[in-house]
């Protein structure tokens, strides 16, 4: 059953501890997939999971809707548990050079993606490589903006300005995405009769 | 700051990856609040990056579901038994506090009142000896005036009176049968520094000395009765007393 985000809030805001599960079934596997990027360890990034999804649920009747989406709320929390893993655990740096894609399919593959996601992954793959680079590093491996500067040797400027066009792309691609959806979903209809 | 101006800095894009500082964060959201088609812009880049998370999603292991819920439920149990164990309800502990300020107030209150009866019990006790030792004298007195009063009524005793120059009087009681005497003096001036009176009995014509007399112009004073005793007689002498009168200084005398 899929709730929506105003009922899981209204759940976490009065401390109903359902709102958990409920949270777990829809963002786990998205939750999980950028804590495993990121500490690149199943085992730790499970604890990243556990101690995350503590936090959330003490920190649930804090949460305030219009500073940002529900799932923006958690990814920040989740995001976070798991770059200060890393750097406590003082292995922050390991695999840093390794592809994004090389790192997640050699070590998942076994257990798969979500199939709906598909086709958007093909056409994610239609985002210029250098603007994909940014945002991945910062959002899956839990760079900032001044270690990609650094890490890739380019102004923190320019950081900034591919960070910028890349969500703008991205966002161009998952409304494309939406509409193709539903032309497909209309096409089918219309092939039944 | 326009609109226009904002989207170029690339706040937003950095808001919804959770890049910014708290007051770039605050920034954010005051822009948001002026110009609500950026709320609607900024939502698409959140709802966008949760698309892109979404394709990137890894199933996490079946296990992790149960040790997320079981942990909670442990975290949660371990605090609620930490509130039943250790919260102690605001009302008792202010009744425990108030409890324990009377008790102190109280035991100050007794200690200092044990204390003041001890001091006053201590001034009771000591001027309670001292009552009682008026008391002994006054009884004593009481005693000596009794047997002094019934000595004096008594018809076998006699009234002596010694005379001497200037009318000067000392008068002794005298009792053959209860061989007991008293003196009296009347007007006898104090004797000089350095001097005593001293009584004698005139006894076959010798002067047989009684002791020297204690000055004292209020009280009886006890001397001795001489049996065969012609006359009483005081003479003064030299402090201590003499062996045999000085007749030139005789102050008082009587015939019995």
């Amino acid at each position: 059953m899929k709730f929506a985000e105003s009922q899981i809030v209204e759940m976490l805001h009065q401390n109903d501890k359902r709102a958990i599960a409920i949270i777990y079934d829809q963002y786990a596997p998205s939750l999980y997939g950028v804590v495993f990027r990121i500490v690149q360890s199943e085992e730790v990034a499970q604890d990243v999971m556990q101690d995350a999804f503590v936090k959330v649920w003490k920190k649930g009747t804090t949460y305030n809707s219009s500073k940002g989406t529900l799932f923006t709320w958690l990814l920040n929390i989740t995001r976070n548990t798991a770059i200060d893993k890393l750097r406590s655990a003082g292995f922050r740096n390991s695999g840093k050079n390794q592809s994004i894609d090389n790192l997640v399919y050699n070590k998942v593959s076994s257990r798969g993606t979500n199939p709906d996601e598909i086709g958007v992954k093909d056409l994610l793959n239609d985002l210029d490589e250098k603007y994909r680079e940014v945002v991945d590093m910062i959002y899956f491996r839990g760079f900032t903006q001044k270690e990609v500067s650094e890490e890739l040797n380019i102004p923190l400027g320019t950081v900034k300005t591919r960070l910028r066009i890349a969500l703008r792309e991205l966002r161009g691609i998952f409304e494309v995405t939406g509409t193709v959806v539903l032309l497909f979903l209309i096409n089918s209809i219309l092939l039944l009769f | 700051m326009t609109k226009e101006e904002f989207i170029k800095t690339g706040l937003c894009e950095q808001y919804v990856l959770g890049l910014t500082t708290p007051e770039e964060s605050e920034f954010v959201e005051e822009m948001l609040q002026t110009y609500p088609d950026l709320k609607g812009d900024c939502r698409g880049l959140e709802n966008c990056m949760e698309k892109y998370a979404r394709a990137h999603a890894i199933p996490p292991p079946p296990t992790l579901k149960k040790s997320v819920l079981s942990k909670i439920d442990e975290i949660e149990a371990r605090e609620k038994a930490a509130r039943n164990n250790y919260s102690i309800p605001k009302w008792a502990a202010i009744s425990a506090a108030a409890s324990l300020i009377g008790l102190l107030f109280f035991s100050f209150f007794i200690w200092e009142g044990k204390s003041n009866a001890e001091n006053e019990m201590a001034i009771l006790s000591t001027e309670f000896k001292q009552f009682q030792k008026d008391c002994e004298q006054v009884q004593n007195e009481k005693m000596i005036y009794a047997s002094q009063n019934s000595f004096l009524k008594d018809p076998n005793t006699t009234h002596i009176h010694l005379r001497g120059e200037n009318n000067t009087l000392a008068i002794a009681y005298w009792n053959e049968n209860k061989d007991k005497a008293y003196l009296k003096l009347e007007n006898l001036p104090a004797p000089p520094a350095g001097k005593t009176y001293q009584m004698w009995a005139d006894i076959d014509n010798k002067m047989v000395d009684m002791g020297v007399i204690k000055f004292d112009d209020e009280k009886m004073i006890s001397i001795p009765h001489m049996a065969n005793a012609a006359s009483l007689n005081i003479t003064l002498e030299e402090e201590g007393g003499s062996d045999h009168p000085d007749v030139s200084q005789l102050k008082v005398s009587g015939v019995i």
